[in-house]
């Protein structure tokens, strides 16, 4: 049977390499997929910051304390940084997926302008949302991590993860609806 | 992939929800997921493999059981050891000060004493659990020590390292001023020596450790400080003038004394206690 998470983290306070590997192996895409939404579709960024949070959570392995759950420990380094990034550097950039080269150009065929189009209008509800909301849809529907997990990663009561759910969700279908109306006509 | 629904590991999510809900939030979900998720970059992983391997020798690995806590020689090489490590980060200016200032209150004393003045009349007296209070107050906040966080990151526990800290400065503050206070009763007769370390050991340890706990709450230096001095000024004048603020208890009785020496460590404790929660991830950042 494959060792947990939390065995490896384990095996990593003592020193064993082979279980770095293997955490990196686990979790490295989908945080970077979590950091990507984070970082609103800026690939380069996100690759940065995903960087630094399996760095800062070698150097720190020795606070991970056994068998508490290690990704939301993971992903709470993650969040951290993330929101340190924006609120320190003060830029709470609006450009997102527009001058993202993760995303076709003009030139590029239909299929792909159709789907760059369609992540800027993802994006740009998403930043319709106060960030307590954003983290917890984004890591919710893109994750997948359960309720307890948004809980322990974000550091707050499991009714506040349901209660932001509940209205980002509200929010994003309010803003669903409009655009369908706007369309419409 | 949508929350309170079915999950990619198949499982149904344990709280369920009201039909209308979980629609909303199906609906939800498949907009979300036309936003895709760019496909991994193996090259970028093996980068980071690699940044981590090199990485890994300079982590020092924690042993399964700690043996300091089976061998009381260990235990004090590693208490010397952090406390060592301590002494070097505390601000060296912080040092100089404290120890300059509790001097320079000595010297105020020797010189414009009278030998009516006794205990709390004495200037020594007012000015060292003051500046052992300022010196505390620096001891926790990345404005006053901007390796915090990268120490916070180290297998020891935030507690160890504040408390250790605060064990150093207020010792040497502790030493500094009973030399002072020795100093002080040979140069006269009249002053004895241990009325006049009653009359500033309770203060100072009572002031010291509000402070303390004032900069683990606010994490914020200068306003632990600014309290901690304007709760000293209002005893002070309390004490002296029965001036108000009239609410402010006379802290310099003797009475009160045990009282201050007792609470001193209830406030440590509970000031350890809100830095461990405040830090209780590690590489929390602020």
């Amino acid at each position: 049977m494959a060792a947990s998470d939390e065995q490896l983290a384990q095996g990593l306070q003592q020193g064993d390499r082979a279980t770095l590997t293997a955490l990196v192996e686990r979790h490295y895409d989908s945080l970077m997929g979590y950091l990507y939404r984070m970082a609103r579709g800026d690939r380069a960024l996100a690759q940065d910051l995903a960087q630094e949070t399996f760095l800062r959570a070698l150097r720190g392995i020795g606070g991970y304390q056994y068998p508490r759950p290690f990704k939301p420990w993971l992903y709470a380094i993650a969040t951290n940084l993330a929101r340190n990034y924006y609120t320190s550097a003060d830029m709470r950039h609006t450009e997102s997926a527009d001058d993202d080269a993760d995303y076709a150009s003009d030139d590029a065929p239909d299929g792909a302008l159709l789907e760059r189009e369609e992540a800027r209008t993802v994006i740009a509800a998403l930043d319709t949302l106060p960030d307590h909301q954003r983290e917890v849809i984004v890591l919710s529907f893109y994750q997948s991590l359960s309720l307890q997990a948004i809980a322990d990663t974000l550091d707050i009561p499991l009714g506040t993860v349901k209660s932001r759910l509940s209205i980002g969700v509200k929010r994003l279908r309010e803003r669903m609806e409009a655009q369908d109306d706007v369309s419409e006509r | 992939m949508y929350p309170n629904g079915k999950h990619s590991s198949g499982m149904q999510h344990p709280d369920p929800v009201p039909d209308e809900e979980h629609e909303g939030q199906e609906a939800v979900g498949a907009f979300l997921h036309q936003w895709r998720t760019p496909a991994p970059d193996p090259a970028a992983k093996a980068q980071l493999l690699e940044l981590l391997a090199a990485e890994m020798p300079a982590i020092a690995p924690q042993p399964a059981a700690n043996p300091t806590h089976r061998n009381p020689r260990l235990s004090l090489r590693w208490a010397w050891l952090i406390l060592r490590s301590q002494t070097r980060l505390v601000h060296p200016a912080t040092w100089a000060a404290s120890g300059l200032v509790i001097t320079l209150g000595a010297f105020v004393t020797l010189a414009f004493y009278q030998p009516a003045q006794s205990g709390t009349e004495l200037p020594f007296v007012l000015v060292a659990p003051l500046v052992a209070a300022c010196g505390v107050a620096f001891l926790y906040g990345l404005e006053a020590d901007p390796t915090l966080e990268l120490q916070l990151a180290t297998p020891i526990s935030p507690r160890v390292i504040l408390l250790a800290r605060l064990a150093l400065l207020f010792g040497f503050n502790l030493v500094i001023t009973l030399v002072c206070s020795i100093v002080l009763s040979l140069a006269q007769v009249q002053i004895s020596l241990v009325p006049l370390i009653a009359a500033w050991l309770a203060p100072m340890t009572f002031l010291s450790a509000l402070a303390f706990l004032l900069s683990v709450l606010f994490f914020d230096a200068l306003a632990s400080v600014l309290i901690s001095l304007l709760l000293w000024v209002s005893i002070t004048l309390r004490h002296f003038t029965e001036l108000p603020p009239s609410f402010v208890p006379d802290l310099l009785l003797p009475n009160v004394y045990p009282a201050m020496l007792l609470s001193a460590p209830a406030l440590v404790l509970l000031a350890l206690i809100i830095a461990e929660r405040e830090e209780r991830w590690a590489g929390g950042v602020r």
